[in-house]
């Protein structure tokens, strides 16, 4: 039956221009016109029965790659359909619910490192008031009278004081003086704490900033226990690599006194732009606790000795934190704040 | 902050070192150099030339046409500076000169031709002065020869600019810090000659001192010259080593005094002897508020405790501060007396801090000079004077030194300088050497002990850590060894406080809120307003008004770190800080310094986010809220509702075991400014606020500070079951009313049961509320059953409905 073949040849046309011209949502009425059981590739097969079987094993074979492609491209069509018809999924690419995200202060989170670091060698955390009296600020520092500190381009003194307040402390140090008295000796605390100078706000320098003073006193405390102890301190806050050097300074609560300076964490002593090419970076004074400050407590000045060393938290957080400006700490941009997750 | 020369150190003591290496020595002996200045020397192909004449420019105004003499030679060369005159003595660059920015070659200026430059400080690199010529002396002094090239006589040099720290007043000069480097060199110093004519008739004869304040000057020295020519200027080397002291040059004597005290340390003054009385010089206390002249035409007012210089009839001189205006050197002094004294420390600050004057004397006075300097430095400006100005010396010096003060002696045990610096290599007779190199005597008492004198110039020197220091310092601070091993047992435990704070940290945290930190010192108007003003702690001498006043709260600085970031750009702030307040305040206290917690809350409590349209404002809910958590803390809190507290609204009063321990509430600035009361639209005028900030803030230090370790509660494996009911009730009616109402019915039930509010309907046209109670039962022993459920919720029925206008509207 040779018209068979004419007759495929059609029904693969007609179905070929029936996709063209139907939409997809209609792939049903394409499914029925060809594939139903009365259909036009059913008809086709029917005609099979009248052929050779010769003839019925070609055109069978034609008639079935046929139907497999028309029903191939009806399934198609229908996924298609069935996908844009599914509930939509989110657009997977939109940004995700924003949860809130709070910040611990810089200036906490230096502090804290720093509280952290030096409870693991055994100073515990002594705090004292910031309204201070001079005897406590000064006279029991070993301060002398004549001292430049005392000035009022300095410190700040209140208005109508008391006995009990008369100044804001210019430094964490007269926490040494309230703890001798109220713990005696052996001690080892460190005091973190707001201290204030009569200084106007620039990059630089803020009225108000944040010390760690730190006070050892025990039979037999050397000179080496302190360089020890603030070399240790250093390295776990900025790095094994670093070093501390001594340089002999003047305070008049610690005898003999030294200025303590850390190799630079960024250019590890060959100079950089921080170090101001000096490889080096002054972090804070230090010195052995003078006899007339542990004699003013009523320590026995030939029995214990002991150190004392103070650092600043906004020196070190700028260091930490690549901060240029002083005050950014007091100003409470958020813009600020948030960097420091 | 002391000016010291490297070339001025060398005439003191051998210095092959560099100028880099002695500032890296300076360091480490504690001298802090904060400034290295480095002066070439001339360059080859400069010389000096005098000025023969001065002819203008024929094509330029502002150009001279100057002719120089040189070396038997006459140069004319074109010079624009205005300072150039006759019979000047200046620096001449041929051709070929190597200057700062150029070579000199032949050049054309304004079609004159010009073969030399007359040189600015600028141009030989010396300074940064270019303000005119380099004007090197006048031709009356013969100081220079015409062509002389400069570069032999005008040498490089470095000007360290040095951090003295107060105790060592003994280093603010060459010869202070040329005696540590001795010390640390091992190296002798070279004390200059001093070599004087003196006449046959002693000074004594000429001039008695009399002192009747030894307290306050304990020794007067001075010599007496006649025919001085004073109003000669001193010579080129003299005038440029001034200079970088930063002193002006005047005139020979004066400017010997000042050079003298750069040298040596110690401060002398010269008067003219015609307007001295009597042939007697010496001290008196001031009488008080006797007037006194300085030198530097002001009056001052005086106290008894002030020293004053006097000769037969009046004061003459401010002791150790400032000579006075009727006794100075002038161009016709012919006859001097020249001072060397030592005043009492104590008097010279006390008068210098009271009457406003800091001198290079005052300055060196008042931190300790030496007493026994001023022979010394007295022969060696009079020697200097001789040499410069002529005239005759009388033999020796009149001098009164009642009491000398006596040398202090210390000792210094080895054992204790080595438990104090660390390290035990230092031996008896190293730290005798040592404290030779420094001046001092030393005598070994025993074996272990070293007697030490030191010298009058040592006031730091008091007691033996004293010395220790000292060993330290020279030896070097390197060599102190690193110890890390710990000698206190680590039992300490944490400071609790320092732990709550951090516990309130975190807990604060869990908000969604940002730490702060402000500054503690406020501007009193702020407080004002706020009415948190009263009970302050001011400051006496503030940095500015605006930083006047501690302070009182943090309601204030929480404004202000709200406000900031509004305006620069936020929507919602919501932010905390942990810090300490002064003074009264609004949260009574008996103590005037104590730590709070402030939090702020401004705008939307949901960031902005596609997916919310309409963010929910901050409300009074979110600061309850807050408050309810306390319990996380094991704080238990309660919060009372009140109309308003201090400037807010809708406000909470928090108490704590029955004390007012904190608030909450707002501060409107509604966009609509009308609605707001005249009170608290001032405040949003002022702060310029325009939304609302809701704030809480409350003192911690009532509050436990150790926080309990939960303990483990059993509960029930049996099903929970929930029940609802819904209620109509009158507006007047609060949510803890009913809930208070609910729980009673059911308080000897045997069930653990829980009732809580679900939902809240507010009808305003029917002034209703509909308020949904949720109630969940569960039973330790066994499932409830349907009859246990009913009875529980008809009884919480039948005790709400009791109320008066409530109406039961359904279960669900
Ligand atoms: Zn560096």
């Amino acid at each position: 039956m040779s018209n068979l073949e004419e007759h495929i040849r059609i029904a693969k046309q007609k179905f070929h221009q029936a996709l063209q011209d139907t939409a997809p949502e209609a792939w049903e009425t394409l499914k029925n016109t060809f594939l139903a059981r009365k259909g036009i590739i059913a008809e086709l097969f029917a005609m099979l029965a009248e052929c050779t079987p010769e003839e019925k094993r070609h055109y069978g074979k034609t008639l079935n790659e046929l139907k497999n492609e028309i029903t191939e491209q009806i399934e198609r069509l229908k996924s298609k359909v069935e996908f844009q018809l599914r509930p939509k999924r989110l657009d997977p690419t939109l940004p995700g619910k924003p949860y809130p995200y709070p910040r611990v202060h810089p200036l906490t989170q230096t502090l804290n490192r720093i509280v952290d670091t030096f409870a693991r060698m055994g100073f515990v955390v002594e705090e004292g008031p910031e309204l201070e009296t001079a005897y406590y600020n000064f006279d029991a520092l070993n301060t002398p009278i004549w001292h430049p500190a005392r000035e009022k381009s300095d410190t700040l003194y209140i208005l109508n004081s008391t006995s009990e307040y008369e100044l804001l402390r210019t430094e964490t140090s007269p926490v040494q003086i309230h703890a001798l008295e109220k713990r005696g000796v052996p001690i080892r605390i460190i005091s973190p704490g707001r201290v204030y100078r009569n200084d106007k706000p620039d990059a630089t320098h803020s009225p108000v900033f944040h010390q760690v003073e730190g006070l050892c006193v025990d039979e037999k405390i050397s000179m080496a226990d302190l360089k020890g102890t603030l070399l240790g301190f250093y390295r776990a806050m900025l790095g094994s690599r670093i070093e501390i050097r001594f340089r002999p300074h003047f305070f008049p609560f610690t005898e003999p006194s030294a200025e303590v300076d850390v190799t630079c964490p960024f250019c590890y002593g060959n100079g950089c732009r921080i170090c101001k090419q000096s490889g080096y970076i002054e972090m804070g004074g230090s010195g052995m606790v003078h006899p007339n400050v542990l004699k003013g407590v009523g320590v026995d000045m030939e029995k214990y000795s002991g150190f004392a060393f103070g650092l600043g938290v906004e020196r070190l957080a700028m260091l930490l934190h690549g901060v240029d400006d002083i005050r950014l700490f007091y100003e409470n941009d958020l813009r600020f704040l948030e960097q420091f997750a | 902050m002391v000016r010291i020369s490297y070339q001025w150190l060398k005439d003191l003591i051998d210095l092959p070192e560099s100028p880099e290496t002695i500032c890296e020595v300076l360091t480490h002996l504690g001298f802090e150099v904060e400034e290295m200045q480095h002066i070439p020397a001339v360059p080859e192909r400069v010389v000096a030339g005098y000025i023969l004449n001065i002819e203008p420019h024929p094509n330029a105004d502002k150009l001279k046409w100057v002719t120089v003499g040189l070396d038997g030679e006459v140069k004319k060369i074109v010079c624009g500076a205005p300072n150039v005159a006759l019979n000047q003595w200046v620096a001449v660059a041929l051709e070929g000169a190597k200057l700062r920015d150029f070579v000199v070659t032949p050049r054309t200026i304004r079609g004159i031709e010009s073969d030399a430059v007359i040189c600015s400080e600028r141009e030989l690199g010396r300074s940064d002065d270019h303000s005119g010529i380099w004007v090197l002396g006048t031709l009356d002094n013969g100081e220079w020869t015409a062509g002389e090239p400069l570069e032999k006589r005008i040498v490089s040099d470095t000007i360290y600019s040095i951090e003295v720290t107060l105790n060592r007043a003994d280093c603010l000069s060459h010869l202070g810090i040329a005696r540590e480097l001795s010390a640390k060199f091992k190296r002798p110093l070279h004390l200059l000659p001093t070599p004087i004519q003196e006449l046959n008739i002693p000074t004594s004869q000429i001039i008695s001192v009399i002192l009747d304040d030894p307290i306050g000057c304990p020794r007067y020295r001075a010599r007496v010259m006649k025919d001085v020519a004073a109003n000669l200027p001193s010579p080129f080397w003299m005038r440029e080593r001034l200079k970088w002291m930063g002193t002006r040059a005047i005139n020979a004597v004066v400017d010997v005094t000042n050079y003298v005290m750069f040298e040596t340390g110690h401060p002398l003054h010269a008067f003219d002897r015609e307007f001295l009385y009597g042939n007697v010089i010496g001290t008196r206390k001031a009488k008080p508020k006797e007037v006194f002249y300085t030198l530097d035409e002001v009056e001052r007012v005086l106290s008894e405790q002030d020293v004053l210089i006097r000769d037969a009839e009046k004061a003459v001189a401010l002791g150790g501060i400032m000579g006075g205006l009727n006794s100075q050197i002038r161009e016709t002094t012919k006859d001097l007396l020249l001072e060397a004294a030592y005043f009492d420390p104590i008097t010279i600050r006390n008068t210098s801090r009271r009457l406003g004057i800091s001198s290079e004397s005052s300055k060196r006075f008042e931190r300790g000079a030496d007493v026994n300097g001023v022979v010394y430095a007295l022969d060696r400006a009079t020697s200097l004077i001789q040499m410069l100005c002529g005239g005759e010396v009388y033999f020796s010096a009149a001098e009164s030194y009642p009491s000398p003060l006596p040398p202090r002696s210390i000792n210094l045990r080895m054992k204790r300088l080595h438990l104090i610096l660390g390290y035990e290599s230092t031996t008896l007779t190293e730290a005798s050497d040592l404290f030779n190199q420094l001046n001092c005597q030393t005598t070994p008492i025993d074996g272990d002990t070293l007697k030490v004198v030191v010298p009058s110039y040592r006031h730091d020197l008091q007691q033996e850590i004293d010395l220790i220091e000292e060993v330290a310092r020279l030896k070097g601070y390197s060599l102190i060894p690193t110890q890390d091993k710990a000698t206190i047992p680590l039992t300490n435990p944490q400071n609790e406080h320092w732990l709550a704070r951090m516990r309130w940290n975190e807990w604060a945290r869990q908000f969604g809120l940002t730490e702060c930190i402000s500054n503690t010192m406020v501007d009193p108007n702020d407080l004002a307003i706020l009415e948190i003003l009263e009970g302050a702690i001011q400051i006496a001498n503030p940095i500015a008004s605006e930083l006047s006043a501690m302070r009182t709260n943090l309601l204030v600085s929480l404004i202000h770190t709200v406000n900031h970031n509004l305006r620069h750009g936020r929507k919602s702030v919501a932010v905390f800080e942990i810090g300490k307040v002064f003074g009264k305040g609004l949260i009574p206290s008996s103590s005037f310094e104590r730590w709070h917690i402030g939090i702020a809350l401004s705008g939307n409590s949901e960031a902005e986010w596609w997916s919310v349209s309409k963010p929910k404002p901050y409300s009074a809910s979110d600061v309850v809220g807050i408050l309810e958590r306390l319990f996380q803390l094991h704080i238990h809190c309660e919060i009372r509702p009140k109309d308003t507290f201090g400037v807010l609204e809708e406000a909470f009063e928090i108490f704590h075991q029955d004390a007012l321990i904190g608030y909450a509430g707002k501060l409107d600035g509604a966009v609509k400014k009308e609605k707001l009361t005249e009170k608290v639209r001032a405040i949003a005028k002022h702060f310029d606020i325009d939304q609302p900030i809701w704030i809480i803030e409350f003192n911690t230090e009532p509050l436990p500070v150790q926080f309990k370790i939960p303990q483990y509660q059993p509960f029930s494996r049996y099903p929970e079951v929930e029940r609802d009911l819904s209620f109509s009730i009158p507006e007047h009616l609060t949510a803890e009313k009913i809930v208070k109402t609910a729980k009673s019915a059911i308080e000897d039930s045997n069930f653990s049961i829980s009732i809580s509010i679900f939902d809240r309907h507010h009808d305003e046209k029917n002034q209703r509320i509909s308020i949904g109670l949720r109630i969940k039962m569960q039973s330790f022993e066994k499932t409830l059953n349907e009859n246990e459920i009913n009875d529980v919720v008809h009884k919480v029925l039948e005790k709400v409905s009791t109320l008066e206008g409530v109406q039961w509207r359904s279960a669900m």
